[in-house]
């Protein structure tokens, strides 16, 4: 099988470390004019369980740049930051990391 | 209208009958349009070969612009990913949007002059009052920080009985709009602890 046999034989560990070193999806929150500063703040905090020095200066990025990376990661649970941050009234996408 | 304050049971706010009618009617129709979002939903059985055609992945940005920001794409660089996202999620979304809109429904039909956040219900809370607030800016326009300080401005000067800067319809939805973003900082400063307990 050559060298592609030596792939499979990768063990699934080492697979998932590498997926996770890669982080091939990011969550992006975006700025707008109805979310509250404190607010936005306030749901970084509760949902990702970020510090407040963090959610800060995460609000701070969507405000004044227009747009922030807040996580990264695997798609299914990148997935599900977009989807809780909707319920939430923000606007987050999901992007491919490049 | 008072700020929220932190209480044994949660966090509590005086309303009084007026403000609460109309509280009411506004998450009523938040609630309806929210709930009425007809491409969220499959044809009816009456209409058999449109039934055969629909495709939960396939719904399109709702047309209403309201609806499209409460429902806003989950990807701005990939129409095909934002099609699939939708088709996993929208559901989901508005059974919670709807749910956290029943809530506030309830809070405000129960109690008399006080309208009570329980502990635990914060989060559902600040989340109705954000997309209802989103609501009332679609309908305003509002599409940034200058957009939002006008109104805001409108709605101040509507409380000095000022000579009206806009037309009836705009000054009510700046009011409405100014006194829920106050109200929910309110909240917020109670939830998180910076106002002082009672």
């Amino acid at each position: 099988m050559g060298e592609s046999g030596a792939m499979t034989s990768l063990p699934d560990q080492q697979l998932d470390d590498q997926a996770t070193a890669t982080a091939p999806w990011r969550v992006v929150v975006w700025n707008d004019p109805v979310n509250l500063m404190s607010y936005v703040t306030y749901v970084f905090r509760t949902h990702f369980g970020y510090s407040h020095e963090r959610a800060h200066a995460l609000m701070m990025a969507v405000h004044t740049e227009g747009r922030a990376v807040v996580a990264e990661g695997g798609r299914e649970p990148m997935e599900s930051h977009v989807a809780a941050l909707h319920a939430h009234g923000l606007w987050a996408t999901l992007e491919r990391a490049d | 209208m008072f700020a929220f304050t932190a209480t044994s049971a949660g966090f509590a706010s005086r309303v009084d009958a007026s403000e609460r009618t109309l509280l009411a009617r506004l998450v009523r129709d938040v609630r309806e349009l929210v709930a009425g979002s007809e491409w969220a939903t499959p044809p009816g059985d009456d209409d058999p070969i449109a039934h055969l055609d629909f495709d939960p992945d396939q719904r399109e940005t709702p047309s209403d612009p309201a609806l499209a920001r409460l429902f806003a794409p989950m990807s701005t660089s990939d129409p095909d990913l934002a099609d699939e996202l939708r088709g996993l999620t929208a559901d989901e979304l508005r059974r919670s949007k709807l749910a956290n809109l029943d809530l506030l429904a309830r809070s405000l039909a129960a109690g008399a002059e006080t309208v009570l956040v329980r502990r635990g219900e914060e989060q559902q809370w600040l989340a109705a009052l954000t997309d209802i607030r989103l609501v009332l800016a679609s309908r305003l326009g509002i599409e940034d920080d200058a957009d939002s300080e006008r109104f805001h401005a409108i709605a101040v000067a509507a409380t000095r009985q000022a000579a009206p800067e806009a037309d009836e319809r705009t000054t009510a939805l700046a009011a409405l709009y100014s006194g829920l973003t106050w109200w929910q900082e309110s909240l917020l400063l109670a939830v998180t602890g910076e106002a002082p307990a009672i």
